[in-house]
């Protein structure tokens, strides 16, 4: 067929099938703002256009239906104003505000909301807040809570309406301002009574009491917006998918249906003879080579027990075949033509039964390579035995012990970009990849034994990422559209559907976990003890890893009082099994919200029993700056352990702070407040769970950096650090900019590719700001060094009066002496490189870290519970978080933010569940429930700047620590509403419905 | 696989079209179900330029166009406030701008708060070519299987009429566990529909003021919801809801199960 389309005010005649959608002929066409989620209801909302003024997602119509129909796009939306000698209008307002508010985080889904703030606000310039929640709840933000893009629409609103709007950067205020205000966010009335609707207003910037330090600093403290803002905006061929190759093939994965099998044949005849089909390759057609998906360094702490494609399935979703066509459909098609036939094994779920005698064994290979206590023959993936102290003396000494069972679900990283990768040979027989991945430089490492090639022949190529959240710190297809690539030498994308996303990718690992602790009647802990039973699945990605944060975090908390605090008696078990579940691997929090599950829902009972105030028992046990960090001197991922003292912890101001915040003296204990008018059965609560982090993973994590100054004095800034959305190639730039004196936007950040950008061991760990911040400023460092040498060179020849390098400094894109008298950067540059002994100013430097400082966070929660049904509604959450200083105050809010939506879908809603033949129950994002918009509580995030002494600007990590308390804080919220136990996540109405039943019997 | 799209302007057209035997030939609506891929080869005749999507409140009748958005249903101020709900918490406002009634009532399950609130309201279904016309009911009684024509032109239902939605999920905007719609008309009579599984949402009520109670009871209900393949914390909320509802009527006391 031959139609007219109407595309942002241009009629386009195009050619195409009558079976296509409006997203693939978009895409088609080069329109690669609309996204792609790989959902088959188009629940994501990522490819939304606008047709006629309105949102409609456009993978679910067709594009016959949009003929004769107006359609929006965001290439038609606004532009970059400068573009050379042709000046454009320049960006939209909104999107102008999207950049401004700090709402973009990987940009992913951003052009769908920028076009639905459009086409709200063309119709109502004036809109409430609940009016802008609805507006954007078509479209899932897996990254930022969704607190900035509303803010970004009233914003965008208000200078539509022509009135004036404040600077980003006012709202950092000192302390003090903040924390004897008692209320200081009016929380109003039970969300319960609005469907959910958070009802607060909305704030720009975060409150941040800052250091003395931070007031010094000209870019490092101050919320400049992220460096890629502009281009996501604008819906730039940013990411992974956003290129069209030519001859390109379409890569496809035939999974498993059923969870454990011997492939006894497997003919691919059928679907080698389909029309289209480039290549079908089965575990006969590839090497085999032993390897772990894990994204970690050298030597991966884990077992290698993966094949690309192996004779055996381990997990419903496990890899069987691949295959490559020139459509997706053909692809799909020979997929439904490859006969396997399978030799069904027994079946193991239960992680209880798997370490059982007699239970079948799921890695059998001979190749199998162990690490540590990993012990194939009992399904153990590994082991953890950690005793501190004399654990059986401190329950000895214990008034009371308290005992219980607690339960951690599986769950979805759910980023709105699926994995996807392009491969491709280039000219020099060099195989590259272009992937969405947190791991560039492991993935290369990993992928060439896989593919039988020498490392220096790969190049990962990381354009932006549309999310990852660990679950991108994983080999997951790179192998599998290089071999296709390798078997038809034509360029392959591979992309993950939704539905692949829950079957055969990572996801958190669930846990069983034992908790007992001993207590003095005065609420002192005498000693502490976990024993975590998780389970990884079908493979030992991540399984050490993971589970030893679970308890090195959360059981460091709490060390005790009095003689307890100085010789803390902590014991940390772990058995990680195998069981024919889809493997569990990285997920941001790495291990730690799960134990800090039961460990937060444990003090809550025990304060409870002791009739002690929660958070008084919480501060009388925690650990305090300047003593050892329990752990430290037993266990370190694997390897050896050194001591690390924890310099700074700002919890007990986070807690003073978050309680002035969320008005928790005028709530706890009020049988008031508890209560909801003319509504009997709906039961207030509030709870709080107290949190601790790492920074890094200390001797071990190296970040890279290189910096070289260009002609005009701007910098170019290589990393191998991954920016996932995050915002960390902006943290990073404003370090380097901070160091050499400029503006941040003269700081050209660049990351990653494994040609052209220093090493880094990729996002993960909390470590960007932390250990690739380092290298940036050690880079930045020599290159002011170098700086500061040529211009004292440079002002003293000017006028013969001598200057001395180190009495210069670096400001205002200037080297300045002390007596004014100064040199632009660019001259400097213009010097070097064109006029005297040239040379190229530059530097390189890497950096490790050998401690990992904790942040520290106390965490609030609001809710209501109906006390007949069990539905539970999150009213409010608070969260304070000492994390060092704040380079971007905006960025970092958004971390709290996204990390606390993403929380409270661990809370309450999200599962991964599977029936008794191990099958996947939740497929797709509307049975696996992640929050929208339009239902999120109120929120808000503080900051409570500490100043680490081991970063050059007293930094440490902020991404991961608020996945940790918003389940315990719900759970103690939920306890306090009603005295429901609920032990095992998510708290679900059911089971709310069902202790609440127990406990009135 | 769509192999023919075809967008006719007016009625006697696409009937024609539906009436083809080959290829197999079939509405579409919103799209929101028939983009997606099949192997099937099909034609498709697409039914927006039909003038089918007009929502009109005269003479004690509701007339629903089938062509009429769910985000239509959900803006407009004329039709009980209870409708409006039950279309808001049916899908995502991107997907109601899109998908249909006419494609809600071919596809939608017992999960689906409108099609619970279409059966609370006693819509009748009008189809063509033919002009004829079926209840709601008696059509998903009949499992949609001899359906009296290819296409539904309209759903029309009495007013006026109070609507009550209420549910219990996760969280507020996630699928509902389970929902309880009641439609009350002046007459006295109401319509009690509860859903959150199985292939249609349950009629459990269907009577005047004073009858529901009796036939109502705790006994019938547990058994019918049993029978839906309700777990025993669902059969429990759908009391609570149903209670609290119309506590008046006296169902299970007013007093719900805790
Ligand atoms: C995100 C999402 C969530 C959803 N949640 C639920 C849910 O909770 N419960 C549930 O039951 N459903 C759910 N659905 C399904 C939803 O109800 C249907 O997808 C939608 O209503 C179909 O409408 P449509 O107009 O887009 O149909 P189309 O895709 O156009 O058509 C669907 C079917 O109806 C037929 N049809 C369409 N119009 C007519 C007509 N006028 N006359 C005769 N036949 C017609 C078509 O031939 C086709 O067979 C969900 C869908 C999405 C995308």
């Amino acid at each position: 067929m031959i139609s007219r389309f109407s595309i942002n005010g241009i009629q386009k005649d195009f050619e195409y099938e009558p079976g296509i959608t409006l997203l693939q002929l978009l895409r088609r066409e080069g329109y690669f703002g609309a996204k792609y989620g790989g959902c088959s209801n188009g629940e994501c909302g990522a490819c939304a256009i606008l047709l006629d003024g309105v949102p409609v997602n456009s993978c679910r119509i067709l594009a016959a239906q949009a003929v004769g129909h107006l359609i929006e796009t965001i290439e038609g939306i606004g532009k970059h104003p400068e573009q050379g000698w042709k000046k454009t209008e320049g960006l939209h307002p909104i999107q102008k505000a999207f950049i401004e508010t700090g709402a973009i985080q990987c940009g992913y889904c951003t052009p769908a909301q920028v076009l639905a703030a459009k086409s709200l606000l063309e119709r109502n310039i004036n809109p409430t807040e609940e009016e802008i929640r609805e507006a954007l709840s078509g479209v899932l933000c897996r990254c930022t809570g969704y607190l900035k893009p509303i803010q970004a629409v009233m914003r965008a609103a208000a200078v539509l309406r022509g009135e004036p709007v404040p600077e980003i950067g006012e709202g950092s205020i000192s302390v003090d301002d903040w924390s004897t205000s008692p209320k200081d966010v009016d929380h109003g009335k039970s969300t319960a009574e609005t469907n959910g609707h958070a009802g607060v207003s909305t704030k720009v910037s975060p409150k941040v009491h800052i250091t003395t330090k931070t007031r010094e600093y000209h870019a490092v403290g101050k919320s400049e917006p992220k460096l890629d803002a502009v281009k996501l905006v604008q819906g730039k061929p940013a990411f992974t998918s956003d290129i069209e190759l030519r001859g390109m093939l379409v890569g496809k994965i035939l999974h498993s249906h059923v969870a454990h099998a011997k492939i006894r044949k497997i003919d691919t005849s059928k679907a080698k003879a389909l029309k289209g089909v480039a290549a079908v390759l089965t575990w006969q057609d590839i090497p085999r080579v032993v390897y772990s998906t894990a994204g970690q360094s050298d030597p991966i702490p884990g077992p290698l027990d993966m094949f690309s494609l192996d004779s055996r399935v381990r997990f419903v979703g496990d890899r069987v075949a691949f295959v490559a066509a020139e459509t997706n459909e053909i692809a799909e098609q020979a997929l439904k033509l490859i006969d396997v036939e399978y030799e069904e094994l027994p079946v193991v779920l239960d992680s209880s039964e798997s370490m059982k005698e007699g239970t079948v064994r799921i890695h059998e290979e001979p190749e199998y390579v162990n690490f540590a206590d990993s012990d194939p023959s009992k399904n153990l993936a590994a082991k953890i035995r950690i005793d501190i102290g004399d654990v059986d003396k401190g329950f000895s000494e214990a008034d009371l012990i308290f005992e219980e069972d607690y339960e951690v679900q599986k769950v979805q990283q759910a980023h709105i970009e699926p994995h996807v990768a392009v491969s491709y040979w280039d000219e020099d027989d060099r195989l590259v990849i272009r992937t969405s991945t947190q791991v560039p430089f492991h993935a290369r490492r990993i992928l060439a034994p896989v593919l039988g090639l020498p490392m220096k022949r790969i190049r990962i190529i990381k354009p932006r990422v549309g999310g990852g959240f660990g679950g991108k710190q994983e080999i997951l297809i790179e192998d599998a559209a290089a071999h296709l690539t390798i078997a038809t030498g034509r360029p392959v994308l591979m992309e993950y559907t939704r539905e692949e996303e829950f079957i055969a990718a990572r996801s958190r690992h669930p846990m069983k976990i034992h908790l007992k602790t001993g207590v003095k009647r005065d609420g002192t802990i005498t000693a502490n003890e976990m024993y975590a039973l998780s389970d990884t699945g079908a493979y030992g990605c991540h399984a050490l890893t993971v589970t030893g944060n679970t308890g090195q975090k959360s059981m460091a908390l709490y060390v005790g009082d009095g003689i307890y605090r100085k010789n803390p008696n902590i014991r940390f078990y772990a058995d990680i099994v195998y069981t024919n579940h889809p493997p569990a691997g990285a997920f941001r929090g790495y291990g730690v919200p799960q134990g800090f599950w039961p460990v937060e829902r444990q003090m809550e009972k025990i304060a409870r029993a002791l009739n002690i105030d929660p958070i008084e028992f919480r501060i009388k046990n925690a650990v305090r700056s300047g003593e050892l960090h329990p752990f430290s001197t037993s266990w370190s991922e694997g390897r050896e352990p050194r001591p690390e003292i924890i310099h700074t912890v700002g919890l007990e101001e986070c807690i003073r702070q978050g309680k002035a915040v969320i008005g928790w003296d005028q709530k706890f204990n009020n049988p008031q407040w508890h209560t909801v008018e003319d509504k009997p059965y709906l039961r207030r609560g509030i709870g709080i769970a107290t949190v601790m982090q790492g920074t890094a993973i200390p001797y071990l994590d190296m970040g890279g950096a290189s910096i070289k100054l260009n002609d005009d004095g701007s910098f170019n800034l290589l990393v191998g650090a991954t920016d996932l959305g995050t915002g960390s190639d902006t943290v990073l730039a404003q370090m380097a900019a901070e160091v050499v004196g400029v503006p941040t936007e003269d700081i050209i950040c660049y990351s990653s590719d494994t040609d052209m950008t220093p090493f880094d061991v990729g996002a993960y760990a909390s470590s960007t700001t932390y250990i690739s911040g380092g290298a940036v400023v050690r880079a930045a460092e020599k290159v002011a060094e170098k700086l500061k040498e040529r211009a004292a060179k440079m002002i003293s020849e000017k006028d013969g009066v001598p200057c001395e390098k180190d009495q210069i400094k670096l400001a205002d894109r200037k080297a300045i002496a002390p007596d004014g008298r100064c040199v632009s950067i660019s001259e400097i540059a213009y010097n070097s490189l064109h006029h005297t002994d040239q040379e190229q100013i530059m530097a390189v430097a890497s950096y490790v870290s050998p401690s990992s400082p904790p942040p520290f966070a106390a965490q609030f929660a609001e809710v209501t519970v109906d006390t007949q049904t069990g539905k539970v509604i999150v009213d409010n959450l608070v969260m304070a978080v000492d994390s060092g200083v704040i380079v971007n105050p905006v960025a970092a809010t958004g971390q709290i933010e996204g990390g606390m939506s993403q929380a409270l879908g661990y809370a309450v809603s999200e599962e991964m569940r599977y029936d008794e033949k191990g099958r996947s129950i939740d497929t797709n994002l509307i049975d696996y429930h992640i929050f929208r918009s339009n239902e999120m509580p109120g929120m808000e995030a503080l900051f409570v700047e500490t100043y680490e002494p081991s970063h050059p600007f007293g930094v440490k990590a902020v991404a991961e620590i608020p996945l940790d308390g918003v389940a315990p804080a719900v759970g103690n919220a939920v306890l306090d509403a009603c005295n429901a136990e609920i032990n095992t996540l998510p708290i679900t109405p059911e089971k709310v419905y069902s202790a609440l039943k127990k406990s009135r019997k | 696989m769509i192999i023919e799209y075809h967008r006719p302007v007016n009625l006697e057209q696409a009937k024609k079209l539906l009436n083809r035997e080959t290829p197999m030939t079939v509405p579409l609506g919103g799209g929101t179900e028939l983009s997606k891929y099949t192997e099937k080869p099909i034609a498709v005749v697409d039914l927006q330029s039909l003038g089918l999507d007009k929502i009109t409140t005269a003479k004690n009748i509701c007339k629903i166009g089938s062509m009429t958005r769910l985000q239509d249903l959900v803006e407009n101020n004329e039709i009980p406030g209870g409708l409006s709900k039950a279309a808001r918490r049916e899908t995502t406002i991107n997907i109601r701008r899109t998908a249909t009634i006419g494609g809600l009532l071919m596809k939608a399950d017992g999960l689906s708060p409108l099609l619970g609130c279409l059966l609370a309201l006693d819509v009748k279904i009008h189809w063509e070519p033919g002009g004829k016309t079926i209840y709601l009911g008696e059509w998903l009684a009949k499992e949609r299987k001899k359906s009296p024509g290819k296409l539904i032109t309209e759903i029309e239902f009495t007013t006026p009429v109070e609507v009550e939605y209420d549910d219990v999920a996760r969280s507020p905007e996630d699928r509902p566990i389970v929902y309880v719609i009641a439609a009350k008309w002046e007459t006295g009579e109401i319509r009690v529909v509860y859903g959150g599984c199985g292939y249609a949402p349950v009629l459990g009520s269907d009577g005047s003021k004073n009858m529901i109670s009796d036939i109502f009871n705790r006994y019938t209900y547990a058994a019918s919801m049993e029978r839906a393949g309700f777990t025993e914390y669902q059969q429990s909320a759908i009391r609570t809801l149903i209670d609290r509802m119309v506590p008046q009527k006296g169902i299970f006391g007013g007093k719900g199960l805790l």
